[in-house]
């Protein structure tokens, strides 16, 4: 489908720079770059500031190749990289969390690599103890207000943050709007513009991108299509012209499970400045390779997804050196497995370009479902 | 390696230790895999037999036997880019392979992640293979300094582990025992840290390739009186050979600190080959680790589980680079050090990931040189000696230089 609107999300989604660089001028709130995952982002907007999502990118590894070893993933290297870059001095401040070891000590890298610019990480808690939750994400909470008003120069007043709050709400409600559409009528977008939009959200404010999304809802035909239906899980839909190759091989990417998409907007925003608030929030969605939830089975929790979507398929888009997702993937892989859902795993850098191996695989994956498809139509 | 007297006491207490816990289910005892990390005092405190699989992995690799587990492990679908010991764990679970035929298996699980997040995703399998509960002590990264509210947080938690115990073991939790474990740990870790600071004798009468051997008891009996006897044996046999003046190698001439976990299948190669050059590692941030658990602990008799938060939250590989820098500083002067080797393990990521950075900052504060060696715990597919030993040719040219 072709619109102004979704022209302009996709610019957004493939110049990012250049994206957020606009709306600094026309804001003027100082940006402050968000990394993965899970930092309650209406905070930094409710401090005035504009949250930027940082999730990785293509750059060629050169500057950061001498702070960070290779076996560092390439979502924390190619973010380095960005930052190290003079055009990148205009973010004011980054926020990391605890997810992963990576992350852990990429905030420390950026204290010796950056040391002028200001860093924060929020502290995720992840224990078998429920009771310690909440008093530790008040201090949280205290802790991301001092680094925010440090860096945005406002500490936000209860009043500020309910507005924010608002605005991401409706930005989530949208997004799954959107989601439920994309599981109904695949074929209104293809794959590579449905994350484009996504990915847009990054670099948008959500004042500009919620009204956007809205009329793109509203243009968008109600049309199946015919394809391999299927489910996407991994940590971040990166590098994001892969999706040509899956809209190429013919396959209608149906739902996803990516930290950087589905399980980030299945959360529902705290709804006031409150430890137990941001408690909820953190507890709320899809479960996480990075989030410890005693007796939490995301095998189980995916193969039902693939069901309610009625997909055909599961692939498993690896970024190679994700510590947390690769620990998962034997027990996904198996369960799904287990329960008839045909499997395909592609691993993947951020700065990848060349995709003829991977293509191979996703067409005789493509071919695999259309069988089981007539083997199933016939019995 | 030095000749030490009691390094077949050592044997003997391992072996020991591994064969009560290859009993225990007959002698109706229960076993828990708990992480290096994990404050095992309050196992001790319910009369459960820790088992720690980080320190099996580790005697896999010195006994060259991990090749045939890592290869299990990534027929079961873990990656070559996983922790390799956690990868050697599950290889030796599935084949019940390594020196002792497997280990044990566990009533339950205990992990704390004050040494990495990865030990959450290998317990959290461990968890659903074995199908037995798992408590999760989360202690968080300290970025800057320990802080009450971080202590507080631990705190809570280990209240939340003993009412887990108690409720496994089907008793009340038992303080007393709790004190005594705190105790007797505290003791042990004093020793140990009494061992390691004969590093500091010129020449130093072990070097840091022993102490990675001699680790062995206070990783795993730490909490016991076995440990205290060990080490009180090793005092007395380390302050001997300093007042004879023995070295641990013939002829001392460049002292230098070891960064990072050991590398398990090559630490008899390393230490001949730097003893070629004079040269020997004296201090270890890796073996200081659990030193710095007894510092903390005495100090804090009114409030023990405050303090051992303290000290859990405490070891190097938990802290950020400023505490990374000025410790590695302070090392330096306090060992009269020439140099550093950092050994950058490319399945460990909280270890290594900041040791680039790290490294130009200390060489520029001690114009002492560092140099970083790619390899891996015990994945021995990492090691390329060829380029191990011109790294380290060029490094000790340079000391000597200096010198």
């Amino acid at each position: 489908m072709e619109s102004k609107v979704l022209d302009e999300l996709r610019e957004a989604a493939e110049n990012p720079r250049a994206e957020v660089m606009k709306w600094l001028r026309v804001t003027g709130r100082p940006v402050v770059a968000v990394l993965p995952a899970y930092f309650p982002e209406p905070l930094v907007h409710a401090a005035g500031a504009f949250p930027v999502g940082m999730w990785g990118n293509t750059l060629p590894l050169g500057a950061s190749d001498s702070y960070l070893q290779s076996f560092s993933c390439s979502i924390a290297r190619s973010i380095l990289e960005l930052a190290l870059k003079p055009e990148s001095d205009f973010i004011a401040g980054f926020i990391f969390t605890s997810m992963c070891d990576n992350f852990e000590t990429l905030a420390e890298v950026f204290k010796l690599a950056l040391p002028r610019k200001p860093v924060f990480t929020f502290v995720i808690p992840n224990t078998s103890h429920l009771p310690s939750r909440r008093p530790h994400l008040e201090r949280e909470l205290d802790r991301a207000l001092a680094f925010l008003s440090r860096v945005a120069g406002k500490r936000p007043s209860p009043e500020d943050y309910a507005r924010s709050a608002k605005l991401y709400g409706e930005f989530v409600r949208l997004v799954r709007e959107f989601y439920r559409h994309r599981a109904l009528f695949p074929a209104a977008l293809s794959n590579y513009d449905f994350y484009a939009v996504l990915k847009a959200s990054f670099f948008m404010p959500k004042e500009e991108f919620n009204p956007r999304l809205r009329s793109l809802l509203e243009d968008l035909d109600r049309v199946g299509g015919e394809g391999a239906r299927v489910l996407l899980s991994g940590i971040v839909p990166q590098p994001l012209s892969l999706l040509k190759v899956f809209d190429a091989a013919g396959t209608r990417v149906v739902g996803d499970d990516f930290a950087g998409a589905y399980r980030l907007f299945s959360k529902e925003p705290a709804a006031a400045l409150l430890g137990s608030e941001i408690d909820k929030y953190l507890l709320s969605g899809a479960p996480c390779s990075t989030l410890h939830r005693d007796g939490q089975d995301r095998g189980k929790y995916l193969a039902a997804r693939v069901r309610e979507l009625g997909a055909d398929g599961f692939v498993n888009w690896h970024i190679k050196f994700c510590e947390p997702e690769a620990f998962d993937r034997p027990h996904l892989l198996d369960e799904l497995r287990r329960q008839g859902i045909p499997t395909l795993v592609l691993e993947v850098e951020t700065s990848s370009r060349n995709f003829d191996a991977l293509r191979t695989r996703l067409e005789a994956f493509v071919e695999l479902i259309r069988q089981e498809k007539e083997k199933g139509a016939v019995s | 390696m030095t000749k030490l007297a009691s390094t077949s006491k050592m044997k003997e207490i391992m072996g020991t230790y591994y064969l009560e816990a290859k009993n225990a289910a007959h002698n109706g005892l229960k076993v828990a895999w708990v992480t290096s990390g994990a404050p095992v005092e309050y196992l001790h405190a319910v009369g459960a037999i820790p088992i720690y699989p980080e320190n099996y992995a580790a005697m896999c690799g010195a006994s060259h036997a991990t090749a045939e587990l890592l290869r299990k492990a990534e027929s079961l679908g873990y990656a070559g880019e996983l922790c390799s010991y956690a990868r050697s764990d599950f290889g030796a679970e599935a084949l019940q392979g390594g020196p002792l035929m497997g280990l044990p298996r566990p009533d339950f699980l205990v992990c704390a992640s004050n040494i990495c997040n990865t030990v959450t995703k290998w317990y959290q399998v461990l968890s659903r293979h074995f199908q037995v509960p798992l408590f999760l002590v989360d202690m968080p990264f300290v970025h800057d300094d320990i802080s009450e509210e971080m202590v507080a947080y631990v705190k809570g938690q280990f209240a939340g582990l003993e009412e887990f115990l108690a409720e496994i073991m089907g008793r009340p939790f038992d303080r007393d025992r709790f004190s005594e474990a705190v105790l007797q740990s505290a003791r042990a870790t004093e020793l140990w840290r009494e061992v390691l600071e004969m590093g500091k004798a010129r020449p130093a009468p072990l070097n840091s390739f022993d102490t990675f051997i001699h680790l062995a008891p206070i990783v795993t009996l730490r909490g016991t009186p076995r440990a205290v006897e060990y080490y009180t044996a090793l005092v007395e046999e380390l302050r001997e050979r300093v007042s004879r003046g023995e070295g641990s190698i013939p002829n001392e001439r460049i002292r230098l600190l070891w960064d990072n976990l050991p590398i398990w299948y090559r630490i008899k190669y390393l230490a001949d080959f730097l003893a070629n050059w004079g040269a020997v590692p004296v201090v270890a941030t890796y073996t200081n680790s659990w030193a710095l658990i007894g510092d903390v602990q005495l100090e804090g008799r009114d409030d023990l589980a405050g303090a051992l938060a303290r000290a859990y939250l405490s070891p190097f590989i938990n802290r950020g680079v400023r505490y990374r820098i000025e410790y590695l500083c302070r090392m330096i002067e306090e060992f009269s050090l020439d140099g550093f080797l950092m050994h950058s393990d490319r399945t460990c990521k909280p270890y290594s990931l900041t040791q680039l950075p790290v490294k130009e900052e200390v060489q520029r504060r001690t114009g002492k040189p560092g140099v970083v060696l790619e390899a891996d715990k015990v994945d021995e597919t990492a090691f390329v000696e060829a380029a191990i030993t011109t790294r380290l040719e060029a490094f000790l040219e340079s000391v000597l230089c200096r010198n």
